[in-house]
């Protein structure tokens, strides 16, 4: 049986070398994580505090969104409520057109990605660069990022190299990184100098303080920040925590758990605008609340974007980013498809996992994942499809000892059949990738019967010789 | 219904799970080293010069300035006072941002050390500062030796319990990406590279 997901995935890597360029780029991610946390001595007690501490927040967020929205005004920030995407475009929108604004440096934000904000900005004839080496190249290229972290992952330096070739006049048939990073810092340096204002995600935000913090490895989105007067911060709701004393936990994590770094390069707190600048941020719903609401699922909140999960899961190390055909991919954008979208794809996505439970194990703020994502199985709204049709006469068979013997000889009678590629297989898409192992001749209830015979007469022989002895 | 009373109204109807706050966290007890920052500091693609004497504090910063070639270096303002005699050039803290993207080297003062991860912790009140701190092409860090904290929650609590939540920076290291197929590359778009000179004879 074939999802969107695995259709999708033939486009989004379409050969088997992208693939393995993929898988192996991934599994090297998480192989650094491995490492970097194999070193923090309190790691557990690092994961459970820092889970309480988000469990505790979004049980009481919006008293917390109410004081971050106090202390952030106090501080100088506009603060701006947006209830869904459309809404965030036109407040981010109406703040540049009423600044006559119309070149915007902008550095990685999931949640502008979500909202669709460039598009819209640029229909509206404001530029926006992106910042982030990663963005850049796949806003060059005019894709979505495929991973969460390391946004051209999928790219290969060749790819790379003659994209540069094409949009920003690098030398032909160059792609050493570090010539093409160079050709990068030259051409963004100049539109970050000419930027009117700078766009920026947020990773945390301080209730206490009513302080923004961003990270960053590239430093670009201090640029964005400290060079335009203008700075607008777009964030999900979800991104509170209590106090500043709350934010190490989490910053020892992230970077760990995203690349295997200590910490990013750049960990920026900003509380108020600069002197003779303007501070706006943007608390966004779309969605959240309605997500929060949900008692199985709202564990999801907790997300802090590392990546982790992404890069342990054997489904999207092989269909890559953009097969999910959302913003965030892999398992927790399995988990958030369903809640965030209605409809029929995204609830096909929760069924592209192998319920391994490696995600779970992995997220550094100990999110139920798979867990999350079978509850999201039993809700799926196909009811005479085909994956519940198969799972109920699954169950039947099981549950009937002489109806499951004789599916099971049926089964081996069909096994030549089915081991081979022919149109109409239901197994064809299993066939792809793999061959069936081959047959083994008897079924197991027959083996372990003719195995025990053995094994009794075995038992009595010995127990005849040793009464001779 | 704004959209705020909208929101603030769902979330209130969300079925509540209130879990009590864990309160502080509790470290696992080590005492800070400069050999553990120089290491975290290494690994996060920076260069580490002391312990050194105060006495000794010009002629390093002179000598990890022409070490990386020749460029117009400039001095945090706040540090200059505290180098004695020397062709130092004080930051202009009115210079506009083209003016700041010149800076070969700069100079500034780091105010609390982390060794678990190198950072360095920099308040960035003064715009021109937050700005050639990342258009400088090298960065010099100073750090008093006596300002480490093991770890990031040393780091915070030492930090927070002098300075207003206010702007501030913990630099890492260099600006990096690896976002061409995982290779790394220092100086993304902030300094290539970045040196702490410790101050001061603590060290284990
Ligand atoms: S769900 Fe967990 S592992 Fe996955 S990105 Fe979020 S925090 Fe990281």
């Amino acid at each position: 049986m074939s999802l969107p997901l695995d259709r999708a995935a033939r486009v989004a890597l379409p050969t088997t070398e992208s693939v393995q360029h993929h898988e192996t780029a991934v599994a090297d991610l998480r192989r650094r994580r491995d490492d970097a946390l194999a070193r923090v001595p309190d790691l557990q007690a690092l994961r459970e505090h820092a889970a309480a501490i988000k469990g505790h927040t979004l049980g009481d967020l919006g008293t917390y969104l109410e004081r971050f929205e106090e202390q952030a005004r106090a501080a100088g920030a506009v603060v701006h409520w947006a209830d869904d995407a459309p809404a965030h475009n036109r407040i981010v929108h109406d703040l540049l057109a009423e600044r006559g604004v119309h070149r915007v440096a902008k550095s990685k934000s999931m949640l502008t990605e979500e909202c669709g904000l460039n598009p819209y900005l640029e229909a509206r004839g404001i530029e926006v660069v992106d910042t982030d080496l990663g963005e850049r190249i796949v806003q060059l290229e005019g894709e979505a990022p495929s991973h969460i972290v390391i946004p051209a992952i999928h790219r290969r330096r060749q790819e790379i190299g003659a994209l540069f070739h094409r949009t920003v006049g690098s030398p032909e048939g160059e792609h050493d990184p570090v010539v093409l990073t160079e050709i990068a810092r030259q051409d963004l340096r100049r539109r970050f100098l000419s930027a009117e204002a700078g766009i920026t995600g947020v990773n945390f935000a301080i209730a206490e303080t009513g302080s923004l913090v961003v990270c960053t490895n590239e430093g670009n989105a201090d640029l964005g920040m400290h060079l335009p007067s203008i700075h607008i911060a777009c964030m999900g709701i979800e991104k509170l925590l209590p106090r500043l004393e709350d934010l190490p936990a989490f910053l020892r994590l992230l970077a760990r758990s995203a690349t295997g770094q200590a910490i990013t390069a750049y960990t920026t707190v900003v509380t108020g605008p600069r002197p003779g600048g303007e501070l706006h941020i943007v608390l966004v719903d779309n969605g959240r609340s309605r997500l929060l609401a949900d008692p199985e699922q709202r564990g999801a909140l907790a997300c802090i974007r590392c990546g982790a999960c992404l890069n342990t899961c054997p489904v999207y190390r092989r269909t890559g980013g953009h097969a999910y055909n959302q913003t965030v991919p892999g398992p927790i954008g399995a988990v958030l498809a369903p809640a965030f979208r209605s409809d029929r794809e995204a609830s096909t996505l929760p069924f592209a996992s192998t319920l391994c439970g490696s995600c779970s194990a992995v997220c550094p703020v100990g999110i139920d994942l798979h867990g999350q994502l079978l509850a999201w199985r039993a809700r799926a709204p196909f009811g005479g499809g085909r994956i519940r049709w198969v799972a109920r006469l699954g169950a039947e068979v099981l549950a009937r000892p002489r109806l499951y013997r004789l599916v099971g000889g049926l089964a081996r009678l069909a096994w030549p059949l089915l081991s081979r590629r022919w149109p109409g297989n239901p197994a064809n898409a299993w066939l792809e990738g793999r061959e069936l192992p081959p047959h083994p001749g008897a079924s197991f209830r027959s083996r372990f019967r003719l195995w025990s015979q053995g094994s009794r007469s075995r038992e009595g022989s010995r127990s005849r010789g040793g009464s001779g002895e | 219904m704004s959209d705020r009373a909208r929101i603030l109204d769902s979330i209130r109807r969300a079925p509540a799970a209130r879990l009590a706050h864990p309160g502080s966290y509790e470290s696992p007890a080590v005492s800070p080293s400069w050999a553990a920052f120089a290491a975290g500091l290494r690994a996060a693609g920076g260069e580490s010069h002391g312990p050194i004497a105060r006495a000794v504090l010009s002629e390093t910063i002179a000598s990890v300035c022409r070490s990386r070639g020749d460029g117009p270096v400039r001095i945090d303002p706040a540090l200059v006072s505290e180098l004695g005699p020397g062709e130092w050039v004080p930051l202009d803290l009115e210079a506009a941002p083209e003016a700041l993207a010149d800076i070969h080297v700069l100079v500034s003062r780091g105010c609390v050390g982390v060794a678990e991860n190198g950072a360095v912790a920099v308040p960035i009140v003064e715009p021109a500062l937050a700005r050639a701190l990342f258009l400088c092409q090298h960065l010099v860090l100073v750090l008093e030796v006596e300002r480490l904290e093991a770890d990031l929650h040393g780091g915070f609590a030492r930090f927070w319990s002098t300075e207003p939540a206010g702007r501030t920076v913990w630099i890492s290291g260099p600006s990096k990406t690896a976002d061409i197929e995982q290779t790394l590359v220092l100086g993304a778009h902030g300094p290539r590279t970045l040196a702490v000179i410790g101050v001061g004879d603590r060290d284990a």
